[in-house]
C-alpha cells in the first residue's frame, strides 16, 4: 500500500515525501477541494522532480464539466505533461473520454465521491484499462474489504481527513455574502464552517471555490485502527490536509508511515487543530428502507 | 414532438398525470427506487399501470435508481425480469451494476438517471455507446450547454423542467448520510440541505442572518419553446411525493403550453401559465441553472414560501348528464353557498356556486368535512370523471 498526500507549500515537498509515497496536486481551473492551487508549470516541475525522486504524483480534474468547460480542459491539458504523471484522478466520466482519446486512459483514476459502493459498481470501467478508482467514502469496512477482494484495477481511499459530504456548482458563500451585504466573498478560505440550529456541537468545514461550494464531515476520518487490514489489498492510502497544513501532515504521514496511531501525537492534534477524529462509516451501516416496505 | 414526463407516486397519481397531458410518467417500484417515502408500486400494480397506459399510447418508466450496497444487489435479475414482463416502457438506472444487468438480461429500454450527474457530451456518449439510450442530464446546465450537447450526442436527452433542486450534484451529496445516518442514494435524504445553518470564520459567527443552501423550486416555463427548439427528447417534472391536484395543475400547464408552441410557434404571454401553476405550488419558483449559474435571486433565505392561491376540495367521480348530479370525492373543506372552479383535463376553466350538498343517503350536508367522503351535488356545466374543484377565495 502506498502512501500519497496532498500539499500547501512547495518548500515542504521533501517534509511530505520522508513519509509518503507521493503526492497529489491540482489547478483551481480544473480541480476542487485543493489544499492550494499551483500553476502549470509549478505542476510541471512537480512532475518532472516527483519521475527524478521515483515517487508518485497525482493530478486532480476532479470538478464536474460542461462542454464549454471540457473546451477549456482539453486546452489546459495541451500545456501539461500527462505522460509524467501516476495518475489522473477525473470525478467526470467526459474527462475520462478526452484522456482516452489523448490515449491516457489508461492513467485515469476514476472517483466518483459517493458512487462506487460495490464490487460491481467498483470495477464497471475494467475493460476501459484505467488506472483505478476511488472506493465510497459512506460505506463500512466490510463493504470496503469486499471491495479490496474483487478488485480489477488499484484501488484508492481517502484514508484521513475531512471527508467531503456535498459538492454543489452554486456559490453557496458568496450568495450569502451579497444577502448579508458584506463585501468579503470569503472564497477559497479554509477557516469557515456551518453550524446547524440542532447540532450546535458539531461545526462542517465549508469551502468555496472555482468548481463550487462543498460541505465536510467535522470530525477527521482516520483508519490508523484499521491500517494493517487494508494494507494487504488497498493499492493507496490518500491524506487529504485541507483545512489543516504541510506541519500536521507530516505528523499525520509519520503514523501511517508506521503503520502505528501514536496517541499522544493524535491528542496533541486534535488539541492544536481544533479537531475529533473518529472512523467515519467503517462500522456505522447507513440506513437504507426496508426492502418490499414503504416507510 | 418532445415528450412530457410526469411523476406519480401511486395508481390514481399516475392516471391523473396522464389525463391531464403527460406522454409518460415514471414511478418507482417497491425495490431499488430512490424516494422511499413516496408510495411505491408492487409489480401488479406497475402491470395495472402499463396497461392504462398503453391503452392511451402512453409511457411508463420505472426507477431503479438507487446506488446499491452489496446486501442490495441480491434478486435484481427477478425484479427485472418482473418489470420487463409487466411490460414497463423504460427503467431509470443511476448504478452500472442496474444498467448492465438490465441490458444484458433483459430487453429494456434503459435511460441513466440524474444521480449520474451527466454534465457534458463525452459523458452522455460514454453511457449512450454502452447501450443506455436515454440520459437524464444534471440540473446544473444552461439552456445553451443543453442545446450544445444535443448537438453532440445521438442519445435522447431527458431535461427537468419542474420541481424540487437538489443542491448538491445529484448522487455526490452524503450530508444526509453524515447527519443524520440515512442514505441519501438508497432512498433516505433526509434534505439536510433544506436545514438552517450558521455560517462561522474562526468559530465566530459571521452575521445573525441564516445561512441556507436551500433554492427556489425549478420552473421552467419561459424555456420551453427554447429546449424544444434544442431538441431535447423529453421534458421531466419532479416529484413523486406531491399531491395529485399538483401533478394536475402542473402537467396540464406544460401541456397546453407546448401543444400552444407547436400549434403558433410562439408563445404570447406566458402570465396565463403562471397563474394557472401558483393555484398549486407552495414554493417560491425560479428557472435554475436554465438561464445561467444561478445567484442570490433564487436562494430561499428564511424559508420563505407561498401559499397556492387555491384550494382543491374534490374530485369528480361520476356524473349523469340528465340529473346533472356529480358524485365528488371530498378532499378539503367546502361548504354550501362557496364558488368553485372546474379544473378538468380537457376543457377550459368554469365555475360555479355549491347550491346543495348530499351524503350518499341523500342527507344534506352544510358542510363537506370528512376527507375522501363521497358527496353529491348539482353541477349546471357538463363535467367529467377526474375534474377537479379548486375553492374560490373572493
Amino acid at each position: 500500500m502506498k502512501i500519497i498526500s496532498t500539499i500547501f507549500k512547495l518548500d515542504n515537498l521533501m517534509s511530505i515525501l520522508e513519509n509518503a509515497d507521493g503526492i497529489i496536486v491540482g489547478n483551481s481551473n480544473f480541480s476542487a477541494r485543493l489544499t492550494s492551487s499551483f500553476s502549470i508549470e509549478e505542476i510541471n516541475d512537480l512532475i518532472s522532480k516527483l519521475n527524478q525522486l521515483d515517487k508518485s504524483i497525482f493530478l486532480n480534474v476532479n470538478q464536474m464539466f460542461s462542454d464549454d468547460q471540457l473546451d477549456a480542459v482539453r486546452k489546459q491539458f495541451k500545456s501539461l505533461n500527462l505522460h509524467g504523471l501516476t495518475g489522473i484522478v477525473v470525478a467526470d466520466l467526459g474527462v475520462f473520454r478526452i484522456l482516452k482519446q489523448q490515449g491516457l486512459g489508461h492513467k485515469v483514476v476514476y472517483n466518483p465521491e459517493t458512487l462506487l459502493t460495490n464490487y460491481y459498481d467498483f470495477n464497471f470501467l475494467a475493460s476501459e484499462h484505467v488506472y483505478g478508482a476511488y472506493i465510497a467514502k459512506e460505506i463500512t469496512l466490510a463493504d470496503i474489504m469486499q471491495i479490496l477482494n474483487k478488485k480489477s484495477y488499484k484501488t484508492f481511499m481517502v484514508g484521513h481527513g475531512h471527508l467531503n459530504m456535498f459538492y454543489s456548482k452554486r456559490k453557496l458563500i458568496d450568495n450569502f455574502s451579497k444577502f448579508i451585504g458584506t463585501d468579503n466573498t470569503f472564497k477559497n478560505q479554509q477557516n469557515l464552517t456551518l453550524t446547524e440550529e440542532h447540532r450546535q456541537n458539531l461545526n462542517y468545514p465549508v469551502f468555496e471555490d472555482e468548481a463550487g461550494t462543498h460541505v465536510f464531515r467535522p470530525a477527521v476520518f482516520e483508519t490508523l485502527s484499521v491500517v494493517d487490514q487494508l494494507e494487504r489489498q488497498l493499492d493507496y492510502l490518500v491524506v487529504d490536509t485541507i483545512f489543516k497544513d504541510d506541519d500536521y501532515a507530516v505528523k499525520v504521514l509519520k503514523m501511517y508511515h508506521n503503520r502505528q496511531l501514536d496517541l499522544k501525537e493524535k491528542e496533541q492534534l486534535e488539541k492544536d487543530y481544533h479537531e475529533t477524529w473518529d472512523d467515519g462509516f467503517l462500522y456505522k451501516k447507513t440506513i437504507y428502507k426496508t426492502r418490499g416496505q414503504n416507510d | 414532438m418532445i415528450e412530457l414526463l410526469a411523476p406519480a407516486g401511486d395508481l390514481e397519481k399516475l392516471k391523473i398525470a396522464l389525463i391531464y397531458g403527460a406522454d409518460a410518467v415514471f414511478i418507482g417500484g417497491e425495490n431499488f427506487s430512490l424516494r422511499a417515502r413516496a408510495s411505491n408500486f408492487t409489480l401488479t400494480d406497475i402491470k395495472e399501470a402499463t396497461m392504462f397506459a398503453h391503452k392511451l399510447k402512453k409511457k411508463v418508466y420505472v426507477t431503479t435508481n438507487i446506488i446499491p450496497h452489496h446486501e442490495d444487489m441480491d434478486d435484481l435479475i427477478p425484479y427485472l425480469k418482473g418489470l420487463e414482463e409487466a411490460e414497463v416502457d423504460a427503467i431509470i438506472s443511476a448504478s452500472p451494476f442496474i444498467v448492465d444487468t438490465a441490458l444484458k438480461h433483459t430487453s429494456l429500454e434503459v435511460h441513466l438517471s440524474t444521480q449520474q450527474s451527466s454534465m457534458n457530451a463525452e459523458t452522455v456518449n460514454f453511457w449512450y455507446e454502452r447501450g443506455v439510450k436515454r440520459i437524464v442530464l444534471a440540473r446544473e446546465l444552461s439552456k445553451q450547454q443543453i442545446k450544445r450537447l444535443v448537438d453532440k450526442t445521438k442519445a435522447d436527452i431527458e431535461v427537468f423542467i419542474h420541481g424540487g433542486m437538489c443542491m448538491s450534484y445529484s448522487g455526490r451529496c452524503s450530508l444526509s448520510n453524515s447527519m443524520t445516518d440515512r442514505d441519501a442514494n438508497r432512498g433516505g435524504c433526509a434534505h439536510s440541505c433544506r436545514w438552517n445553518y450558521e455560517l462561522r470564520q474562526n468559530g465566530e459567527k459571521v452575521s445573525d442572518e441564516t445561512f441556507s443552501m436551500s433554492s427556489k423550486d425549478l420552473e421552467a416555463l419561459e424555456q420551453i419553446p427554447y429546449l424544444i427548439e434544442a431538441g431535447v427528447a423529453s421534458l421531466k417534472i419532479e416529484g413523486r411525493m406531491k399531491s395529485l391536484h399538483y401533478i394536475a395543475t402542473v402537467v396540464k400547464v406544460y401541456r397546453d403550453l407546448i401543444d400552444q408552441y407547436y400549434l403558433n410557434k410562439e408563445i404570447a404571454s406566458f402570465d396565463q401559465f403562471l397563474n394557472e401553476l401558483k393555484k398549486a405550488e407552495n414554493r417560491l419558483a425560479s428557472f435554475g441553472y436554465l438561464e445561467g449559474m444561478p445567484g442570490i435571486e433564487q436562494q430561499l433565505y428564511n424559508q420563505r414560501s407561498e401559499k397556492p392561491t387555491q384550494l382543491f376540495v374534490g374530485i369528480v367521480k361520476e356524473y349523469d348528464h340528465e340529473s346533472k348530479i356529480a358524485i365528488v370525492e371530498q378532499r378539503n373543506y367546502f361548504k354550501t353557498g362557496d364558488k368553485l372552479e372546474i379544473f378538468s383535463p380537457d376543457k377550459a376553466l368554469e365555475t360555479f356556486v355549491v347550491e346543495e350538498i348530499l351524503d350518499e343517503n341523500n342527507d344534506i350536508v352544510e358542510v363537506a368535512r370528512h376527507p375522501q367522503q363521497r358527496l353529491k351535488m348539482k353541477i349546471d356545466h357538463p363535467v367529467e370523471e377526474y375534474a377537479m374543484l379548486r375553492k374560490i377565495d373572493e
